[in-house]
Protein backbone atom coordinates (compact mmCIF):
# COMPACT_ATOMS: atom_id res chain seq x y z
CA UNK A 1 0.00 0.00 0.00
CA UNK A 2 1.28 3.29 -1.11
CA UNK A 3 0.25 6.80 0.24
CA UNK A 4 0.54 10.09 -1.46
CA UNK A 5 -0.39 13.47 -0.55
CA UNK A 6 -2.10 16.16 -2.86
CA UNK A 7 -2.55 19.76 -2.83
CA UNK A 8 -5.74 21.51 -4.00
CA UNK A 9 -4.77 25.12 -3.93
CA UNK A 10 -8.23 26.62 -5.09
CA UNK A 11 -11.69 25.38 -6.20
CA UNK A 12 -10.37 25.17 -9.67
CA UNK A 13 -7.27 22.80 -8.92
CA UNK A 14 -6.90 19.40 -10.53
CA UNK A 15 -5.52 16.53 -8.69
CA UNK A 16 -1.64 16.78 -9.57
CA UNK A 17 1.19 14.12 -8.65
CA UNK A 18 4.56 13.19 -10.00
CA UNK A 19 5.54 10.87 -12.85
CA UNK A 20 8.57 9.94 -14.25
CA UNK A 21 9.22 9.01 -18.25
CA UNK A 22 12.15 6.94 -17.78
CA UNK A 23 14.34 9.72 -15.59
CA UNK A 24 12.53 12.90 -16.90
CA UNK A 25 10.23 14.43 -14.27
CA UNK A 26 6.74 15.50 -15.24
CA UNK A 27 3.64 16.64 -13.39
CA UNK A 28 0.29 14.83 -14.27
CA UNK A 29 -3.33 15.25 -13.36
CA UNK A 30 -5.33 12.29 -11.96
CA UNK A 31 -8.01 11.90 -14.38
CA UNK A 32 -10.46 8.81 -13.65
CA UNK A 33 -12.69 10.24 -16.67
CA UNK A 34 -9.74 9.13 -19.08
CA UNK A 35 -9.60 5.72 -20.48
CA UNK A 36 -6.04 6.30 -21.18
CA UNK A 37 -2.75 8.08 -20.59
CA UNK A 38 -2.11 11.10 -22.22
CA UNK A 39 1.21 13.01 -22.49
CA UNK A 40 2.31 16.12 -23.99
CA UNK A 41 4.61 15.68 -27.16
CA UNK A 42 6.48 18.36 -25.91
CA UNK A 43 7.27 16.96 -22.70
CA UNK A 44 8.01 13.35 -24.21
CA UNK A 45 10.67 15.64 -26.85
CA UNK A 46 12.30 16.45 -23.82
CA UNK A 47 12.49 13.01 -22.57
CA UNK A 48 13.96 12.51 -25.05
CA UNK A 49 11.26 11.11 -27.43
CA UNK A 50 10.87 11.64 -31.01
CA UNK A 51 8.47 11.31 -33.70
CA UNK A 52 9.96 8.04 -34.87
CA UNK A 53 9.67 6.48 -31.95
CA UNK A 54 5.66 6.14 -32.28
CA UNK A 55 4.22 2.68 -32.31
CA UNK A 56 0.97 3.87 -33.88
CA UNK A 57 -1.54 6.57 -34.04
CA UNK A 58 -5.17 6.64 -32.35
CA UNK A 59 -8.20 9.25 -31.87
CA UNK A 60 -8.33 10.44 -28.79
CA UNK A 61 -12.15 12.29 -27.82
CA UNK A 62 -11.71 15.20 -25.45
CA UNK A 63 -13.44 18.26 -24.93
CA UNK A 64 -12.82 20.27 -27.67
CA UNK A 65 -13.84 17.00 -30.03
CA UNK A 66 -11.66 14.75 -31.69
CA UNK A 67 -7.66 15.09 -31.77
CA UNK A 68 -5.31 12.40 -33.36
CA UNK A 69 -2.33 11.43 -31.19
CA UNK A 70 0.78 8.99 -31.81
CA UNK A 71 1.37 5.97 -29.11
CA UNK A 72 4.71 5.87 -27.20
CA UNK A 73 6.19 2.10 -25.43
CA UNK A 74 7.64 4.16 -22.27
CA UNK A 75 10.11 2.19 -21.40
CA UNK A 76 10.15 3.10 -17.49
CA UNK A 77 6.86 5.20 -16.39
CA UNK A 78 6.69 5.32 -12.66
CA UNK A 79 4.06 6.88 -10.44
CA UNK A 80 2.58 7.09 -7.46
CA UNK A 81 4.64 4.29 -6.27
CA UNK A 82 3.65 2.30 -9.11
CA UNK A 83 6.54 1.31 -12.05
CA UNK A 84 5.44 0.38 -15.17
CA UNK A 85 7.81 -1.36 -17.84
CA UNK A 86 6.73 -0.98 -21.23
CA UNK A 87 3.87 1.27 -20.50
CA UNK A 88 1.89 2.57 -23.72
CA UNK A 89 1.04 6.66 -23.41
CA UNK A 90 -1.13 8.39 -26.24
CA UNK A 91 0.60 12.36 -27.48
CA UNK A 92 -0.52 15.45 -28.82
CA UNK A 93 0.94 18.69 -28.91
CA UNK A 94 -1.06 20.53 -26.09
CA UNK A 95 0.23 23.59 -27.54
CA UNK A 96 -0.95 23.36 -31.08
CA UNK A 97 -3.86 23.01 -29.37
CA UNK A 98 -4.49 25.29 -27.43
CA UNK A 99 -4.07 24.04 -23.76
CA UNK A 100 -1.62 25.89 -21.48
CA UNK A 101 -1.96 24.12 -18.10
CA UNK A 102 0.54 23.26 -15.02
CA UNK A 103 0.63 20.01 -15.94
CA UNK A 104 2.16 17.79 -18.66
CA UNK A 105 -0.92 15.26 -19.05
CA UNK A 106 -3.04 13.36 -17.55
CA UNK A 107 -2.90 9.68 -15.69
CA UNK A 108 -5.70 7.98 -16.96
CA UNK A 109 -7.38 4.41 -15.82
CA UNK A 110 -4.91 2.68 -18.24
CA UNK A 111 -2.37 2.90 -15.61
CA UNK A 112 -3.96 1.48 -12.78
CA UNK A 113 -5.59 -1.67 -15.03
CA UNK A 114 -2.52 -3.16 -15.53
CA UNK A 115 -1.70 -4.52 -11.92
CA UNK A 116 -5.31 -4.60 -11.27
CA UNK A 117 -4.89 -1.45 -8.70
CA UNK A 118 -7.65 -0.30 -6.03
CA UNK A 119 -7.39 3.21 -5.61
CA UNK A 120 -8.82 5.98 -3.09
CA UNK A 121 -8.79 9.62 -3.31
CA UNK A 122 -9.25 10.99 -0.19
CA UNK A 123 -10.93 14.26 -0.56
CA UNK A 124 -11.07 15.13 3.62
CA UNK A 125 -6.96 14.16 4.06
CA UNK A 126 -5.91 14.68 0.53
CA UNK A 127 -4.18 11.81 0.15
CA UNK A 128 -4.61 9.18 -2.58
CA UNK A 129 -4.03 5.93 -1.30
CA UNK A 130 -2.78 2.86 -3.74
CA UNK A 131 -3.10 -1.04 -3.38
CA UNK B 1 27.07 23.33 -19.15
CA UNK B 2 25.67 25.36 -15.79
CA UNK B 3 26.39 23.06 -12.72
CA UNK B 4 24.97 25.79 -10.35
CA UNK B 5 22.15 25.39 -8.07
CA UNK B 6 19.23 27.80 -8.03
CA UNK B 7 16.77 27.89 -5.71
CA UNK B 8 13.05 27.95 -7.44
CA UNK B 9 12.84 32.25 -6.14
CA UNK B 10 15.96 32.67 -8.11
CA UNK B 11 15.33 30.87 -11.09
CA UNK B 12 12.10 32.73 -11.35
CA UNK B 13 14.12 36.27 -10.78
CA UNK B 14 16.51 35.18 -13.65
CA UNK B 15 14.28 33.61 -15.82
CA UNK B 16 10.70 35.23 -15.63
CA UNK B 17 7.79 34.07 -17.61
CA UNK B 18 9.78 31.28 -19.51
CA UNK B 19 9.80 27.24 -19.70
CA UNK B 20 12.97 26.24 -18.05
CA UNK B 21 14.60 23.07 -18.45
CA UNK B 22 16.09 22.25 -14.96
CA UNK B 23 18.94 19.30 -14.50
CA UNK B 24 18.68 17.11 -11.17
CA UNK B 25 16.01 19.01 -9.58
CA UNK B 26 14.40 19.50 -6.13
CA UNK B 27 10.75 18.27 -6.12
CA UNK B 28 8.26 17.76 -3.16
CA UNK B 29 4.58 16.37 -4.18
CA UNK B 30 4.90 18.13 -7.48
CA UNK B 31 6.82 21.80 -6.43
CA UNK B 32 9.74 22.23 -8.14
CA UNK B 33 12.15 23.52 -4.95
CA UNK B 34 15.39 24.38 -7.13
CA UNK B 35 17.48 22.70 -9.71
CA UNK B 36 19.99 23.50 -11.96
CA UNK B 37 18.99 25.60 -15.15
CA UNK B 38 19.88 24.27 -18.48
CA UNK B 39 17.79 26.32 -20.69
CA UNK B 40 15.14 28.65 -20.71
CA UNK B 41 12.86 30.29 -23.32
CA UNK B 42 9.20 31.75 -23.55
CA UNK B 43 8.67 28.89 -26.29
CA UNK B 44 8.27 25.65 -24.33
CA UNK B 45 8.26 23.48 -27.75
CA UNK B 46 12.28 25.42 -28.27
CA UNK B 47 13.27 23.52 -25.66
CA UNK B 48 11.94 20.19 -27.51
CA UNK B 49 13.73 21.42 -30.67
CA UNK B 50 16.63 22.51 -29.33
CA UNK B 51 17.79 18.21 -28.09
CA UNK B 52 19.87 19.38 -25.18
CA UNK B 53 21.15 16.41 -24.06
CA UNK B 54 20.56 16.69 -20.26
CA UNK B 55 21.18 12.86 -19.63
CA UNK B 56 24.81 13.39 -20.54
CA UNK B 57 25.60 14.93 -17.48
CA UNK B 58 22.98 14.82 -14.90
CA UNK B 59 20.48 12.04 -13.66
CA UNK B 60 17.31 13.59 -14.12
CA UNK B 61 15.27 16.33 -15.59
CA UNK B 62 12.09 18.47 -15.37
CA UNK B 63 11.01 21.66 -17.24
CA UNK B 64 8.44 24.18 -15.34
CA UNK B 65 7.17 27.25 -16.39
CA UNK B 66 7.99 30.33 -14.18
CA UNK B 67 5.06 32.68 -15.16
CA UNK B 68 1.84 33.00 -13.75
CA UNK B 69 -1.08 30.44 -15.28
CA UNK B 70 -4.39 32.35 -16.13
CA UNK B 71 -6.39 32.28 -13.04
CA UNK B 72 -9.99 31.04 -12.56
CA UNK B 73 -9.94 28.53 -15.24
CA UNK B 74 -12.20 25.50 -15.07
CA UNK B 75 -10.64 21.87 -16.64
CA UNK B 76 -12.58 19.60 -18.73
CA UNK B 77 -9.76 17.31 -19.81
Amino acid sequence: MTTIEFYLHDDDSLVVIDAKINDYKIRLALDTGASHTVIDSTALMIAGFTKENAKGDTYLETGKGGIEAEIYEIEWFESLGIIHTIFKICSYDFMANGIFAPIDGVLGLDFFKVQNNKICIDFQNSEITIH
Amino acid sequence: METVTLTMEQIKQNYPKQWVLIADPEIQNTLVLGGIVLFGSTDKREIAYKRINWREKYKSATTIYTGEFPKNRKFWL
